[in-house]
């Protein structure tokens, strides 16, 4: 894994307006190489245009997102920091697992060699599956496609929209050591999820959008 | 740079062999509406071949807008789109690729399938040369200018009729230069004027449209 600097990312003052609805606003926060943050709140309370603001896809009504001092609007680096998984994961159903892996971890300018992309395969435990269309996957195991590539592609910032979606619970804890292991190498996780993450305490912040 | 535009190409070259069945409507719908028309109207030579310089390219541009819809389609189902800005790589090299692989798969057809046409048509034998090159400069300015009102539409429902009355108006120039310069042709006129303003629009869309439909995808994610 490549070495990391320490790295912040502030939010100052967020507010989110959907059409004419208020989602959330008021909303700050600070996290640093090592920490997750995750984001709670209830069915519609913006948690996703949260996640998608942070990205820069969204812009806030209000508000300022820094990476390390600069606001993210005009860092042009900032975006090639950040694993996304959103609702959509990403995923071409028309490719087989390993096609979607080399692929995207060209996208991102790393090249491993195959044999490496197999033993993160392996390691999701999509190894019998890999040339197999996605498309014939369940949905457990194409999120498991998604997560694969989130080790492949070795940014420091990850951000995570429900992750957990249909994973069985033995992988949950897997993907667990993975997100640790992650968290020690300076890396950073901003999540979304209704299932319970067991992650060290220290290393846990937690945001609520409903209040 | 040149790595990732070549990926992306084979990434959807890919994508699209695995679907056949849908990389061949927009070529066979191209063959039967040229066809219709000598069933049509008259199937006599002298007028067929008067016609036939904006039969064939009223038809390219017909075939061509069904054939967008499915650049952008699958990338904001299935999430790739967000993927793209998250690259390594600039997004407007990797649009390029996009778009170039969707010429790949229904432009490249038509320019083998053209002259097949123009013999339907009458089109006299010195004119085939230039419907040709018309096709090859024209059906690149098609896809570029066509991304971008697909990128726009994306994200709307019933984005399809729009697409229509936002790209077709722009389409305009193409389908008269192109189809003025094989009329030239077959009255054995000079046609380089008209496909050099061809050659002109494909090297502007070319710089300016990755530009636009990166910013018009922008706007349908957020």
């Amino acid at each position: 894994m490549r070495t990391k600097e320490v790295s912040v990312l502030k939010a100052h003052d967020l507010k989110c307006v959907k059409g004419s609805t208020e989602l959330f606003s008021n909303v700050h926060f600070e996290v640093q190489s090592g920490e997750a943050l995750v984001v709670e709140g209830s069915n519609g309370s913006g948690k996703t245009s949260l996640l998608r603001i942070l990205c820069g896809f969204n812009y806030p009504a209000e508000g300022e997102i820094s990476w390390n001092g600069t606001s993210i609007d005009g860092h042009e680096s900032y975006q090639q920091q950040i694993s996304f998984i959103g609702h959509a994961s990403g995923v071409k159903l028309d490719l087989t697992v390993l096609e979607n892996l080399i692929f995207a971890q060209r996208l991102v300018g790393s090249d491993r060699k195959e044999e490496e992309i197999k033993e993160i395969i392996r390691k999701v435990g999509l190894f019998k599956q890999r040339n197999i269309l996605t498309r014939k996957l369940s949905a457990g195991q194409k999120r498991r496609v998604a997560l694969a590539r989130l080790q492949l592609e070795e940014r420091q910032l990850w951000i995570l929209d429900e992750p957990l979606t249909a994973l069985d619970r033995d992988f949950v804890t897997e993907f667990e050591i993975v997100l640790k292991k992650h968290l020690e190498q300076k890396g950073m996780l901003i999540v979304t999820t209704h299932r319970e993450l067991v992650l060290p305490a220290a290393q846990m912040k937690r945001i609520n959008l409903s209040n | 740079m040149l790595s990732a535009l070549l990926t992306i190409i084979r990434r959807d070259l890919l994508v699209a062999f695995r679907r056949r069945a849908e990389l061949m409507n927009p070529i066979l719908f191209y063959v039967i509406v040229v066809t219709l028309f000598p069933l049509g109207v008259s199937p006599d030579q002298e007028f067929l071949s008067q016609l036939a310089p904006g039969v064939v390219w009223v038809t390219a541009l017909l075939a061509a807008l069904i054939s967008m819809e499915s650049i952008f389609r699958q990338d904001f189902d299935d999430g790739s789109v967000e993927q793209l800005f998250l690259s390594q790589h600039p997004p407007t090299i990797l649009i390029l690729g996009k778009v170039i692989a969707h010429w790949l798969i229904t432009g490249l057809p038509m320019l083998v399938i053209v002259p097949l046409m123009a013999l339907l048509l009458y089109i006299p034998q010195q004119a085939i040369p230039t419907l040709f090159i018309t096709v090859l400069i024209g059906t690149p300015i098609l896809s570029l200018i066509g991304a971008i009102g697909v990128a726009l539409t994306a994200g709307l429902r019933g984005g399809g009729v729009l697409l229509g009355l936002l790209v077709l108006p722009l389409y305009i120039p193409v389908l008269i230069f192109a189809s003025g310069a094989v009329s030239a042709a077959i009255e054995g006129l000079p046609y380089s004027g008209h496909v050099a303003m061809l050659g002109a629009g494909l090297i502007l869309a070319l710089i300016l449209s990755p530009l636009a439909i990166s910013a018009s995808l922008k706007i349908s994610m957020s």
